[in-house]
Order: C-alpha cells, then structure tokens, then sequence
C-alpha cells in the first residue's frame, strides 16, 4: 500500500471513529502535501458515508454522526477547493418556519448538506414567507429547505411554499420536521420530503433530478457512496 | 388556589445523565464510546451551569367533564383519552398545572454553541432537556406535599402536543398559568421561549385506576404507550 493510501485510510477512520484532532494532525503534516485535494475529500466523505450507514442500521448513534461530521469539517477547512463562498456549488437556503423555535434538525441537516458540499444560508428559527423569498432572489438558490417540528405551523409551511410557487417557480423545495409525513408534503407542494439525515442525500439526489434532468451540475465534491464526480453536461 | 412560584433545586449530574442517556437512544450498560461520553460530560456540567429554574404551579378542581373535555375552573382541556380517564375516578377530582423554564442564559449558550461546532450544541440541548425534565420530576414531588392533595393520588403528567391533546390547549395552560410572571412568552403557534420551558397538568384524585390513559386507549403502537398499571 502506498503511503498516501495509508494517510487516506487513516482520515476516513478518524472521520468514523470522531476524532476531529487526529484530522488537524494529519492535514498539519508534510505528508499531506502530496496528496490531491480530491482525494483528501474522498477519504472524508467515504468516513462519514459508512458513518451514515451505521446510522441508518441503528448501529450507531446520532450524537456519534454529529461527531463525524465535526471530524470531517476539521478536514473541510484545510482544502482551498471546498470553500463555502464557492458560488458554483448549489445553494440551498434552509430555515425554521415562523412560529416554531425547534431549529436542531434544521441545523443537523444543514450541517449535512453542507459536508456534501452544498452552499447553505441559514436562516435559523422565526422566518416567514418573505424572509425566505428574498433570501433565495439574494443567494441566487436553487434549493429551499423548510423545517417545521409542530403542526400548528404547517399552514405557515403551505402559505411559505405557495409564495416561493409563485415567485420562484424554478427553486425546488425539501420539507422536513416531526410535524410532516410524505403524504403531507406532497399535499403542501414539496418537491420531496426527507425523514431524517440518513435519507437526505438519497433526497438530494432527487431534488438535483428535478433541477437538471438531463444530468448534474459539475461539482467539486463526492457524492455519497456513488464516489463519482458529477459532471454538468454543456450547454447546448 | 392561588399561583405558587418556586425555585426549585437543579439536579445533581448523575439524575440528569440517567435522563440524558436515554434521550440519545442509549440504553442501561450499553457501550457509549469515549468522544461521546466526554462530551456528554462537558455539556451537561454546562447546562447546568447555565439553566436557572424557575416555575409557576396552580390548581382547580375540576367541576365537569364530558366525552372531550375536562373542565376547570379557569382551564378547559380538550381530551378523549383524559376525559375518559377522568370519568374512571372516584371522590375528589382536581387539576394541577404547572409551567417550568430554565431560562433565557441556556437558549443562548445553545445558539452559540451552533457557531463552533453542531455536536456541542446538539449535546448541549439535549442535556438541557434532561435537565427539564429532571426538574419537572422534583417539582410533581413537590405539588404531591401541597397538604390539600396529600391525600389524593396524582396520574402522570400530560402535556399539549402529547396523548390526544392538541398544541392548541397550551394558550388555556398560558391563561390559566400566566406564565410571562416567570419570563415564558408563547408564539401564535403554541411554542414556548426560553425554548428549555415545559407546562404539565397531572389530574389528583380520591380514587384512581390508572396512572394514565394508556389502559382504556386502543392505540397500541402509539410511542408514548406507558405500561398498564393498576392503582
């Protein structure tokens, strides 16, 4: 095995095993310089793919998946290639909708999202419908990510996707929250529906589906368990 | 009776790991690995630095019910499930509501804890909802020795959003408490700030069957189902 191979294994591991200063560790060594920024992304995103796995089979916990994506946003910041001002990603704009104060998930999903290198704006908690329009015109997002944990806010939800219908037809949104089922986000309007941050890349992939259905966006970063690199196709 | 404020105690961190392990979905004895458990460690020591409890407790006895409601004094509660529950007691019936926060300091150390790292603030939130509930336990102990009720015996606790109750009867919890007297505000939607902030009811009476109305439900699959459990 190549001692680059070595190093790689070892980033997915500490990825897997949460260990953010092992990562700081290795990426401060001489060794690392050798090394494409590609494949340094690679081994991250193959540690907290399996982490991910883990999750979804229960055998892992969720507080152990927050830690593995902290391990893999420690290795995030040393590649110059995955910055998060980078406007070629695709920017979702992701918020709690008014009248909720739950914004953990929100902030998981995020937090996920943005490990796949997507380009996130935050809202967080207290945002109604024009906050979030004029966040998506701003950002120039193709993506709308709405949260609500509790059934009184659902209208809100609606009133928030029938404005964003309206006025930005081509931004596709994902809901998500305790309050919300598939069936319900169908009936609000949403393009798609992700239970828990185990299926939101499955999700993702669904929404950049509906965004180009002729094929992907170019992107500097993996996909999730695929380990390929989407290639936007060129314009005609 | 009038409204009692108190300020109980915060719980010492063996009460709130026992709540907090359970939170994350670990059970007894099982393997909680050393990243996680040191920073378990380091939240919860945190919230209970930053967590100041403080709570607003009332009762009524309760004067009707029928197949939805359970009316009070002050406090209408809209609930199959409770109702139905309450037609089973004998003698005495009362309601005790109580609403409880650990204060804005917390909320704010959550939300800085988001700028460094979603790990910590996930922690941290969750053993602040230890901590919560924790001090809900102490103070249904405390409303337990009010000397009016010390012969009456005490169902488990309810909370809108839970059982069949609707979000919606929080605004007659927030009426009937007036809670904004210890700092707890509500959103149109039934949400509380400080966000580490919970209302209760537990019904009080002479002669009770069960501790909750899990035994006359016929939702088995239902997550917050108790074990049956005869009084």
């Amino acid at each position: 095995m190549k001692p680059s191979n070595d190093l790689l294994s070892e980033i997915e591991k500490a990825v897997l095993e949460m260990a953010p200063g092992r990562i700081e560790t290795i990426f401060n060594s001489k060794k690392i310089t050798s090394i494409s920024d590609d494949d340094l992304l690679t081994a991250l995103t193959r540690g907290l793919h399996t982490a991910r796995k883990r999750l979804g089979t229960a055998t892992a916990s969720v507080a152990e998946f927050l830690l593995s994506i902290d391990a893999m946003q420690e290795g995030l910041k040393y590649l110059t290639s995955f910055s998060s001002n980078d406007t070629n990603k695709p920017c979702v704009v992701i918020g709690v909708i008014q009248g909720d104060v739950h914004d953990l998930g929100a902030n998981i999903v995020a937090g996920v999202m943005e490990t796949m290198g997507y380009r996130i704006h935050n809202l967080g908690i207290g945002t109604g419908p024009d906050h979030f329009i004029q966040a998506l015109k701003d950002a120039d997002a193709s993506i709308l990510g709405l949260s609500s944990m509790m059934s009184t806010t659902i209208e809100e939800m609606k009133v928030t996707i029938e404005r964003c219908r309206q006025e930005l037809p081509e931004v596709k949104i994902i809901v998500g929250g305790a309050a919300l089922d598939e069936d319900l986000a169908k009936k609000l309007g949403a393009d798609a529906y992700s239970a828990s941050a185990v299926e939101l890349p499955d999700t993702m992939e669904k929404i950049e589906q509906l965004i180009h259905p002729d094929g992907f966006r170019n992107r500097k970063y993996m996909d999730y368990g695929r380990k390929v690199q989407m290639i936007e196709p060129e314009s005609p | 009776m009038k409204r009692m404020i108190l300020y109980p105690k915060l719980p010492d961190t063996r009460s709130v790991e026992k709540i907090f392990w359970n939170r994350l979905g670990y059970e007894k004895n099982a393997l909680i690995r050393t990243p996680v458990r040191e920073c378990a460690k380091v939240a919860i020591k945190k919230a209970l630095e930053f967590s100041q409890s403080i709570a607003i407790v009332k009762g009524a006895s309760v004067i009707d019910i029928s197949d939805t409601t359970i009316t009070a004094r002050d406090i209408k509660i809209k609930s199959k499930c409770w109702s139905c529950f309450s037609t089973r007691t004998t003698g005495q019936l009362r309601i005790e509501v109580f609403a409880l926060t650990l204060g804005r300091a917390l909320d704010h150390e959550i939300s800085n804890s988001r700028k460094k790292s979603l790990s910590q603030a996930y922690f941290l939130y969750e053993a602040g909802s230890a901590v919560i509930e924790s001090v809900a336990d102490q103070i249904e102990a405390k409303i337990q020795k009010i000397p009016e009720l010390q012969y009456l015996k005490p169902s488990r606790r309810f909370s809108p959003g839970y059982c069949d109750i609707p979000l919606s009867v929080q605004n007659e919890f927030y009426s009937f408490l007036a809670p904004e007297k210890i700092g707890i505000q509500l959103t149109s939607s039934g949400a509380m700030t400080p966000e580490k902030s919970i209302t209760a009811a537990s019904l009080y009476a002479e002669g009770l069957p069960y501790e909750s109305p899990c035994p006359l439900c016929n939702n088995h699959r239902c997550e917050y189902r108790r074990e049956y459990k005869n009084r």
